[in-house]
């Protein structure tokens, strides 16, 4: 499963129980999901395709790191490749378990200083996709509500429905959605589908994990990840073309401003 | 066959109440279809070039059919208000059709905060705490795409504009459109301090609304005006009604017929009623006019009515064919139009005119056969009008026979200084300038445009070779050069790429007013627009950002100063883009307002063409081209009059006002038949033409002024529209009815003192005997035709028994023809009286006389009573100045006549010079 999809899961506590598939509450499929799918050190290259609602398409080649701290927080790195005129251009991520996000843009064309992006913006989309960088990053399940809904059979495959919910009203104002449904598979704990309602309660987007490849142990992922934005009628795909799980793959020094304002990131 | 025509309601009674009835039937049927077309788009010209254009700028950027919500409360930034205006935006883009929702809940906020940047809508929700209201509000008045866009300049003014796209094919999607907004505003108008949606949707509303207005207020009052004043100069109740009914027959049959044929009720359409009252009763009043002038020197019995209706259809038939056809053809002159209102309107009104024609020739006739008036106060027909119109009648002609020389002087001085004003008339067709200011809609959009930006909308758009062009700085600069030209021009708000890419360089540069302009680097304009989504960007550039668009927001409503500005930009433009650069200037607004140049040509061609025809018609009618000048000369001038007093009035030529001219020509024309036809009865009876005119004046004061008055005042009427463009077209054409009045009483009479006509009428109804034609030595080598038209253009005079033409012995200068019956030549010599000759039809005698003023040597005496044709020298010449033909026949037939008795007179006395000398 691509983790650009699948951020939500990564960071969650391992929690495994033993019950058995209709006992399990939906709090204890997700703690399943993390367990089998949470890597510590990941690295993609990603080809991401924006599909506007005419269908025109725009198509980037990106780079992200993503590496488990010491204090079990997460470091995400973001690197753009192409088009030409944005090659260059990162975002760094530090997750902190307390307190917001650090976030730092570095815009080549800019100069070498790096621009803080505010506190508080995890609800804005990232660059342009249909992403926010809340959809891109994980949380602590500690910080949600898990309602587990009536399962589904979604393409065939049996799959728990669980509704997840911020679990209190100044969690939930720094959330752009009032909830988000997923549809988990029941053989794999894969994520197939998570549906995003906004706050006023309708359907803002859907993503979906397509040709979902096992790549080491219970660790699946998606080759294509497809999210769309029933709003605006915009989509975004992202085909994994190569994935590296080793921690030599994103190196502690990889997600410090320096190595941005170098120019070590850039190919 | 018209006589038969007029007097067919009087002869067939019941066929003719089948005939109505049945064609009212199928009408009503019509009428039950008959469709409402308020939109916005009739207002546009049907041909429009831009079109394909626009389609595919709508295409490409969405649609500009934009409602605004106006939503003002000095605690905006409260939860409570701020909560409902989350629903609110909710809603809205639930509903059908809506393509996008702006609003504060989806206003991208971009901002340096002490150093770190926000990127992201300015909220996704009602924030709970003070301190986020009050930064929400701070962030929004802080973003320059946001101040008089979403928010006023003193925060206590939000919109929401919502882009629908609009149904074509459902003519009331507009109407459902804007009854679902107003059902979502209802319950905010307790909450707020002014709450109101603006657009498209709602203008479609007001129009519908006001059209309806009018007809209700309109139509009773055009009827109790007309009852009235007809009553006023006819004098009797029946008079007044009759009208009525036909006025409601020709409404019933016009609406069924514009239902069959699918022509909507449009604003101007909706007038139809009222006009159909007000200008239909024209025939009607000329009608019964004559009807009670035959009744009140007949008697009111059933053969009497009868009698009456004969007599009415033959005096009046022809004109009212004439002047039927001359309104007619005055509404369907409009049709050169462009504009789909106005060709809608020309075809109905002109199938209106001809239905009102139709209902009256078929119903009076019918209803007077029926009723009679008791009373009749009208004054005998060749006697001066009673009262004030006798009043009106005698200053007139005071005016017109003392003072000829300065009114002909004072008129041409008054038309030319007209015509100079008339060039300074300026064209208008903004769909806001139709309503009048007073009214809810217009004070709404001025409140919109103070504290936001005007309402109306339009798309500039401009197009690059190349691929990617628009992520060039020099080309994002000239946006902004643009950007700023239209902030010059007058323009209220103008939105672009540059704008927010201007906005993020401020923002990266911890919101320093000096970054705040496009960056001067590609590389950093690619990497700034990662920070927007394609749905911030989607209206202002395609994507591939070749093609950037411009929105433009205005308040201008009149199209001359908008098109000036437009005119203005359109100049600089290629200067400011370069050669590589298209552009074009599209949207629904711009096309209407567009259509007002299109109203010029329309004008200029509709009374060119009306005028031609008129000028055709009436020279065929009398055969001469100077019957085609008489009837247009005193139409003209009203026109002239019209175009300098709109100049005068800062009247814009818009859709109401430039259907006035061809209208009132066509309407006013009618008058100047009514005079050009009677005043060639009265010389037929008469040598004198001061006194032909006078009887003509006299004859036709009532009718004429009657008509005009009842027209006039009911023209007055629509200027209680709640149309502006009704309420203008209304006064002019009221000014027109007036002016025509007094040119036709004033300068028509002058007209046709110098000249004589001969009505084509005549010609084909004048029976000449054979023996004339072969026989008159006056009328050798001359056609049939110009036979009658010379006998016309001479003075027929019957003679009874025994009673003399010419004395011997006295002086005159006419001679004459016998048309029919026989004439003694007596000559009287030593008290001895001696017959020489006894003349029959197609000879002639008086001749010497004729061409040079002797004694008569002879006298003339009819044997039986004879038809004599008199023609009077000088009378003749002048006739004949506008005959040529005819003229030259007919000196030299009365040279060939003089030389041969001449030579005549020569043989007798050579062959008493020899008698003589035998002796």
């Amino acid at each position: 499963m691509s983790r650009v999809g699948a951020g939500l899961l990564i960071g969650w506590l391992v929690i495994a129980g033993t019950a058995r598939a209709e006992e399990l509450t939906g709090r204890q499929i997700l703690d399943q999901v993390a367990e089998r799918h949470e890597a510590p050190y990941e690295g993609e290259v990603q080809t991401m395709t924006l599909v506007d609602k005419k269908g025109n398409q725009e198509v980037r080649e990106v780079r992200r790191s993503v590496r488990k701290g010491e204090d079990g927080q997460f470091k995400y790195l973001i690197i753009f490749d192409s088009p030409p005129g944005v090659k260059g251009v990162a975002l760094l991520t530090w997750q902190h378990a307390d307190a917001d996000d650090d976030q730092w843009l570095y815009l080549p064309a800019q100069g070498d200083q790096l621009k803080r992006i505010a506190k508080g913006s995890k609800k804005n989309y990232f660059m342009g996709t249909d992403f926010t960088y809340e959809d891109l990053v994980s949380e602590s399940r500690d910080k949600f509500t898990f309602t587990r809904l009536a399962d589904e059979v979604l393409d065939g495959t049996a799959c728990f429905v669980v509704d997840i919910a911020p679990a209190t009203p100044e969690l939930a104002k720094d959330s752009g959605y009032q909830k988000r449904t997923v549809w988990i598979r029941q053989d794999t704990f894969a994520i197939l589908r998570t549906d995003y309602v906004d706050k006023q309660g309708k359907l803002l987007k859907r993503q979906t994990a397509d040709e979902l490849v096992n790549v080491s142990g219970p660790l699946w992922r998606a080759a294509m990840t497809r999210m769309e934005n029933f709003s605006n009628g915009h989509a975004t795909h992202v085909r994994v073309e190569k994935r590296f799980l080793e921690e030599s793959a994103v190196p502690e020094d990889h997600f410090q401003q320096r190595f941005l304002q170098s120019g070590q990131h850039l190919l | 066959m018209l006589e038969r025509i007029f007097t067919f309601g009087a002869r067939r009674r019941i066929p003719c109440v089948l005939l109505l009835v049945l064609l009212t039937a199928i009408a009503v049927n019509g009428l039950m279809k008959l469709r409402i077309d308020a939109n916005y788009d009739s207002f546009m010209s049907a041909n429009d070039p831009n079109y394909p254009a626009y389609e595919r700028t709508i295409e490409e950027f969405g649609s500009d059919n934009t409602t605004i919500i106006y939503l003002r409360d000095p605690e905006l930034f409260s939860q409570a208000r701020l909560r409902r205006i989350e629903e609110l935006a909710s809603a809205l883009s639930d509903l059908d059709a809506v393509e996008r929702v702006e609003s504060l809940f989806s206003a991208l906020n971009i901002r340096d905060q002490e150093g770190m940047l926000e990127v992201g809508p300015l909220m996704d929700t009602t924030p709970e705490d003070p301190e986020a209201l009050a930064l929400a509000r701070s962030n929004a008045l802080y973003s320059p795409l946001m101040k008089r866009n979403v928010i006023s300049e003193d925060g206590q003014v939000t919109s929401i504009t919502v882009t629908a796209k609009r149904d074509r094919k459902d003519p009331d999607f507009n109407k459902k459109f804007f009854r679902a907004v107003e059902d979502l505003l209802a319950p905010l108008r307790g909450e707020f301090d002014e709450v109101f949606q603006i657009g498209p949707p709602r203008l479609n509303v007001e129009i519908e609304r006001a059209m309806f207005a009018d007809i209700f207020r309109l139509t009773p009052m055009a009827t109790a005006l007309l009852m009235i004043t007809i009553f006023c100069f006819l004098g009797t109740g029946m008079a007044a009604v009759l009208p009525l009914f036909t006025a409601g027959l020709s409404i019933i049959w016009t609406l069924g017929v514009m239902g069959y044929v699918g022509l909507p009720l449009t604003l101007l359409t909706a007038l139809l009623p009222t006009l159909l009252i007000v200008i239909g009763s024209a025939e009607d009043t000329h009608m019964l006019s004559e009807y009670l002038h035959a009744i009140a020197s007949g008697n009111p019995s059933h053969a009497g009515r009868q009698q009456a209706v004969r007599l009415m259809a033959k005096k009046i038939a022809l004109p009212i064919v004439l002047n039927t056809f001359t309104t007619v053809l005055g509404f369907y002159a409009n049709a050169v139009n462009d504009i789909i209102l106005i060709k809608g309107f020309a075809y109905s009104s002109s199938f209106a005119m001809t239905a009102s024609f139709v209902s009256t020739v078929l119903f009076l006739p019918l209803a007077v056969s029926f009723f009679s008036p008791k009373r009749i106060h009208l004054a005998p027909e060749n006697e001066k009008p009673h009262g004030l119109v006798g009043k009106l009648v005698d200053a007139l002609e005071h005016v017109s026979t003392r003072y000829r020389k300065t009114l002909v002087g004072l008129l041409a001085g008054v038309v030319v200084v007209f015509l100079g004003l008339a060039l300074r008339v300026q064209v208008t067709n903004d769909p806001l300038s139709y309503f009048k200011p007073n009214t809810v809609l217009i004070k709404d959009s001025n409140t919109l445009q103070k504290d936001l930006a005007g309402m109306s909308v339009f798309f500039l758009t401009l197009e690059a070779k190349e691929a990617g062009a628009f992520k060039r700085p020099e080309l994002l600069r000239s946006l902004d050069t643009i950007d700023r030209r239209l902030d010059e021009l007058g323009f209220d708000k103008a939105l672009s790429l540059a704008d927010f890419l201007a906005l993020v360089n401020r923002e990266m540069h911890q919101g320093d007013p000096a970054f705040h302009r496009v960056p001067d680097r590609q590389d950093l304009v690619e990497q700034y627009l990662l920070f927007f989504q394609r749905e911030d960007l989607e209206q202002y550039v395609d994507h591939d950002y070749r093609v950037a668009n411009m929105i433009v927001r205005h308040h201008f409503s009149d199209s001359h100063t908008l098109n000036q500005q437009l005119a203005v930009l359109q100049r600089e433009l290629p200067a400011i883009l370069g050669e590589r650069v298209s552009f074009r200037l599209t949207g629904e607004n711009l096309m209407i307002n567009q259509a007002a140049e299109s109203l010029f040509i329309g004008e200029v061609q509709s009374v060119g063409m009306l005028i031609s025809v008129i000028f055709v018609i009436m020279s065929l009618l009398y055969t001469s081209a100077l019957a085609g000048v008489v009837s247009l000369v005193p139409n003209l001038i009203p026109i002239v009059i019209n175009f300098g007093t709109m100049a005068l009035l800062k009247i814009p030529l818009n859709p109401g006002t430039a259907m006035v001219a061809a209208i009132a020509i066509g309407i006013a024309v009618d008058d100047t038949t009514h005079l050009m036809s009677r005043y060639n009865d009265e010389r037929k009876k008469t040598a004198d033409m001061d006194e032909a005119l006078r009887v003509t004046v006299w004859g036709e004061a009532v009718p004429v002024m009657a008509t005009t008055v009842s027209l006039a005042l009911g023209f007055v009427i629509l200027m209680s529209s709640k149309f502006t463009i009704v309420a203008q077209f209304g006064l002019l054409s009221a000014i027109i009815m007036i002016v025509g009045l007094l040119t036709d009483m004033l300068i028509t009479p002058l007209l046709l003192k110098h000249v004589r006509l001969v009505g084509i009428w005549d010609i084909l109804a004048l029976k000449v005997g054979r023996e004339v034609v072969s026989r008159s030595p006056l009328f050798e080598g001359m056609s049939k035709f110009q036979i009658k038209k010379a006998i016309l253009l001479s003075r027929l005079v019957t003679v009874p028994q025994s009673q003399d033409v010419l004395v011997q012995g006295t002086r005159g200068r006419n001679m004459y023809v016998v048309l029919s019956g026989a004439v003694d030549v007596l000559r009287t010599q030593e008290a001895r009286t001696e017959r020489i000759a006894t003349l029959r039809p197609g000879e002639i005698f008086g001749e010497v006389g004729y061409s040079q003023e002797t004694e008569r040597t002879a006298t003339v005496r009819a044997a039986a009573e004879v038809t004599l044709l008199e023609l009077e020298f000088s009378s003749v010449q002048k006739a004949l100045r506008w005959y040529p033909q005819i003229a030259a026949h007919l000196n030299l037939n009365i040279s060939r006549i003089l030389g041969t008795r001449l030579a005549g007179m020569h043989a007798r006395t050579a062959h008493l010079g020899l008698a003589d000398a035998k002796a």
